[in-house]
């Protein structure tokens, strides 16, 4: 059963069109991100699923329960907001006690949830501090409490993470699929960073320009991505430009920079949509390819370039090629040195081809 | 070289000197800059509040004997004390007033306005036109056979005039005309300071607007509140020109038995007594409003 | 523990009433009190028009004789040159001395800052008529006499509360890196002055000018008492009219305030435009 249901939802205002026709189903117990650019309408959903954006078309249902027109103070939702509007002149407890005061929950029980919240979220014992005395973390966490006390059917996240130097936010990210597996409530995630996404989330929805590009998993949306966008987007990726020569069915060969390769037609999204003599985008992600001055193996494609800059990683390299076709980046084994001539080889089965994208046009 | 130009070079270079005197001696330029002003306001503004609490110990025109009557006097008769208690009884009517319709007011431009610059500037514009023209206008209006009356009786609800200047209410509607422009300013300022997810949470949360406005909108704007309401008050309880012209004689406040003292009776040293009185108040009143948490002096606190 | 609906019901039906219409309460609360605010000013503009010399309402014809009739009242013109006089040194002096206390306040710490302070803030806080008896009282005893200049000086202590108010505010809020930038860049400390501090609170400073020189325009109470019998600006010349009997000359009168404050609030927005288009390039 799916605890939210977002169906055909659109979003104006005024001429901007901000969601267009979303449509996607959050099932109870889910850790879901919603992740696009900036201006591509994420919060804009978040926010019609909270109550504060009425949909100018579509249907929305929490539980069952169709919700458009029903205002936030009537709904069962509750949101972690990205400047996590604690409320200033209230302590901690009095933060986590007002969705529950609205309810007319007495006050025992008020302090005993109060109480659990607090060790849920380990800040036992803050119960009268002033959210300005708390550090960063502590107000992200004093949020979280505020909204999951409430047993919301879903929580709703609006990049709250966002202001945390990266160390807090890796750590609360382990804290926030702690707190969701321990309270088995639904979480929706809104944010710009793909790792955020990739790390905590059962499942993504990519949004772009308003509209779903792809949704599912990270694993679907890291090796399967339905367009370039997608691809650029989760994760690195390089992007050529190629030709389709020639399609045998279940391969075709398609050129890149003057040298011919077969591919399966897995590669493709839609091998259907590729037409003979037609431009493609082709986009192979850097740790698939590797670095060579040695004859390459039979099939494969090599690109010909000279290091330009490499990157120590540990246990790895980085190496960007400057080729025919642009810049490449590999992360690769090796012992190559600015300046040397090489080749980057490409494993047919690890690239993706989609049809020419239309480029985006961005609403802000 | 022509003897103007020698002298322009004279000062010139002397002007020089000084500057350069004043740049290599930090503390010399600091009191030159806090001096001039310190003086100035010595002289013209601290000299005659020093010189009218002395004249209010006066038994005359000095010289004269120091006494303590015209104190006894004021808080000894039934008249005076009245008249104080009038005008308490109005100022607070009067801030109330300005002070509710203010924060409507500006709750709802900020709220719900696109054209907040605008408006602003509609509200602006009337107080700072003249105080008395404004009163005057009110004339017209309220008196009998004014304005208003003549609107009244054209609906069927009103056969009678009115006729409401000179009576109570038509000082609160002067005052509260006067001063909702102050009442609105500091409002507005406090709300377009405050976060609107902190409203967006109350309600996510569960509270009505009404419950939102109460629980934080209210408290988180109470800086703002108070500022309104020194803005309103102080100046309602020392006016004499709104209850003059539209009180008549039966609505006397404090402001116009000072200013018969030394326009009419020429008794300066009872006037004197009763704007130390006055001045005492209003210190007493803003000092409490200060012990309520309200620094008049720090930078409205940004929002997180 | 019972599940809580994923809809809440039940909720007070007046909050549901305020969430619909709030915004139609809203406008509704903007435009009566707008109405409030300048019906009294329509009145009065329209009556300058008004044929006949006693009051009433509607008038039964329209004529700007009313205005040609001030043109040719000396002792109202006389009045209004005072006013424009006075204002013409109180505001400089005011303003002056407000640039000077900000100055002090923003740029130095010394015994006395927050005394400074509040001594500047203290003649918006002593009611008007208190303060104006005073300076009758303190110049009467000094012999200073009344007229004129205690009229200008009067004003000026006026003034200074405000001005120090919004020139402090532009300073404060002043970036002062901008300034270490400059010198970064070669520029010494009078060059950075005239370059980047001058123009950048130099809005704040002209918007103090035009707030002052309405305050001044508009004086009454410190006129009123510090004045000498022959020096009347305009609001102690209408004063004197209302005293007698209201001739519709006073609501002439009143569309000139109405003018000049018009002329001001323009002034002020067509600055602080300008500073935004500034802010821009």
């Amino acid at each position: 059963m799916s605890i939210v249901s977002i169906q055909d939802v659109r979003k104006e205002f005024g001429d901007i069109v901000a969601v267009s026709d979303a449509s996607f189903d959050i099932k109870d117990g889910e850790f879901v991100s919603i992740l696009g650019p900036s201006g591509s309408g994420k919060s804009t959903i978040l926010r019609m699923i909270a109550g504060f954006e009425t949909p100018t078309s579509g249907a929305i249902a929490i539980d069952g329960d169709d919700v458009v027109g029903v205002p936030p103070f009537n709904r069962n939702v509750n949101m972690v907001f990205q400047s996590l509007a604690l409320f200033p002149h209230l302590t901690v407890a009095e933060n986590i006690a007002y969705g529950l005061k609205q309810q007319g929950v007495g006050k025992e029980e008020r302090s005993e949830r109060i109480d659990e919240m607090l060790s849920v979220v380990h800040l036992e014992g803050y119960n009268d501090r002033m959210p300005d005395e708390l550090s960063g973390g502590e107000q992200q966490r004093v949020a979280l409490a505020r909204a999951i006390v409430n047993e919301p059917k879903i929580v709703l996240f609006d990049e709250p993470l966002a202001s945390l130097d990266r160390k807090l936010r890796q750590h609360m990210q382990r804290e926030l699929q702690r707190i969701q597996a321990e309270t088995g409530i639904t979480f929706l995630y809104v944010t710009h960073d793909q790792e955020v996404a990739l790390a905590v989330s059962d499942r993504m929805i990519l949004l772009r320009d308003g509209e779903i590009e792809q949704i599912g998993t990270a694993e679907q949306l890291y090796d399967s991505p339905v367009s370039k966008f997608v691809a650029d987007f989760i994760g690195d990726a390089n992007d050529v430009e190629a030709q389709v020569v020639d399609s045998q069915g279940d391969t075709f060969t398609i050129d890149v920079g003057g040298d011919h390769v077969t591919v399966p037609s897995s590669v493709a999204q839609r091998p259907d949509a590729l037409s003979i003599d037609g431009s493609v985008d082709v986009s192979f992600r850097p740790d698939l390819l590797s670095v060579t001055n040695e004859k390459p193996e039979n099939g494969q494609l090599t690109i010909g370039g000279t290091v330009i800059n490499r990157i120590y990683k540990g246990d790895e390299m980085t190496f960007v090629i400057e080729t025919e076709l642009g810049e490449i980046t590999v992360h690769d084994e090796g012992a190559f040195d600015i300046g040397d001539d090489v080749a980057v080889a490409v494993a047919p089965e690890s690239v993706n081809v989609f049809e020419k994208a239309t480029p985006a046009t961005h609403v802000e | 070289m022509s003897n103007n130009e020698r002298a322009v070079g004279r000062v010139s270079s002397s002007f020089r000197k000084a500057s350069d005197t004043l740049r290599d001696r930090p503390r010399l330029r600091l009191a030159a800059i806090v001096g001039i002003p310190v003086a100035f306001l010595a002289f013209f503004f601290i000299g005659p509040l020093l010189v009218m609490l002395w004249f209010s110990f006066q038994s005359g025109m000095p010289p004269a004997p120091t006494t303590l009557d015209n104190y006894i006097q004021i808080i000894s008769s039934d008249l005076y004390f009245g008249i104080i208690w009038r005008t308490t009884v109005i100022t607070v009517q009067t801030t109330l007033l300005a002070t509710v319709l203010g924060y409507t007011l500006a709750y709802s431009i900020v709220r719900f306005s696109r054209r907040a610059t605008l408006l602003l500037v509609l509200i602006i514009l009337p107080f700072w036109t003249n105080y008395i023209i404004r009163m005057y206008a009110w004339i017209n209006i309220l008196q009998s056979g004014g304005v208003l009356d003549t609107i009244m009786m054209a609906t069927p609800l009103y056969s009678e005039p009115l006729s409401l200047l000179y009576s109570q209410t038509a000082v609160l509607i002067g005052f509260t005309y006067i001063w909702l422009p102050l009442g609105t300013l500091p409002f507005y300022a406090s709300l377009t300071n405050m976060d609107t997810d902190l409203i967006d949470a109350a309600k996510d949360l569960g509270a009505g607007p009404l419950k939102a406005f109460a629980t934080v909108t209210l408290p988180m704007t109470m800086n703002g509140i108070v500022v309104g309401i020194i803005l309103v008050a102080i100046p309602t309880f020392g006016s004499f020109i709104t209850p003059a012209l539209l009180g008549g004689t039966d609505n006397v406040m404090i402001g116009m038995t000072i200013e018969s003292q030394f326009m009419e009776a020429f008794n300066w040293p009872f006037g004197a007594a009763l704007s130390v009185i006055v001045s005492f108040m209003v210190v007493v009143a803003l000092l409490v409003a200060l012990l309520s948490g309200t620094d008049l002096f720090d930078k409205p606190e940004e929002s997180q | 523990m019972k599940l809580p609906a994923p809809v809440r019901h039940g909720i007070n039906l007046v909050e549901l009433f305020v969430h619909r219409h709030g915004s139609k309460l809203g406008f509704g609360v903007i435009g009566v009190l707008l109405l409030f605010l300048w019906a009294p000013i329509f009145v009065v503009s329209f009556m300058s028009f008004a044929d006949r010399e006693v009051l009433n309402f509607p008038p039964d014809e329209l004529t700007i004789q009313w205005y040609v009739s001030f043109l040719g009242n000396q002792q109202a013109l006389d009045a209004l040159y005072t006013t424009l006089h006075v204002a013409a040194f109180a505001t400089p002096i005011g303003i002056g001395i407000s640039i000077l206390i900000a100055y002090a306040i923003d740029r130095y710490d010394f015994p006395g800052r927050t005394a400074l302070q509040v001594l500047a803030t203290l003649p918006m806080i002593i009611p008007l008529i208190v303060v104006a008896v005073a300076m009758t009282m303190f110049f009467g005893q000094l012999g200073l006499g009344s007229g004129f200049w205690m009229v200008v000086f009067a004003h000026s202590i006026q003034i200074i509360p405000f001005g120090t108010l919004i020139i402090l505010s532009t300073l404060l809020s002043f970036d002062k890196t901008l300034e270490e930038a400059s010198k970064d860049l070669g520029a010494n400390e009078l060059e950075t002055f005239y370059q980047i501090t001058l123009p950048n609170i130099l809005p704040s400073i002209i918007a103090a000018t035009l707030l002052g020189f309405t305050i001044s325009f508009n004086e009454f109470v410190y006129t009123y008492f510090v004045k000498d019998t022959a020096t009347n600006t305009l609001p102690t010349y209408i004063w004197d009219r209302l005293q007698h009997s209201a001739s519709p000359e006073v609501n002439v009168i009143s569309v000139i305030f109405l003018g000049v404050a018009v002329l001001m609030v323009l002034l002020a927005v067509l600055i602080t435009n300008v500073e935004r288009i500034a802010i821009r390039d």
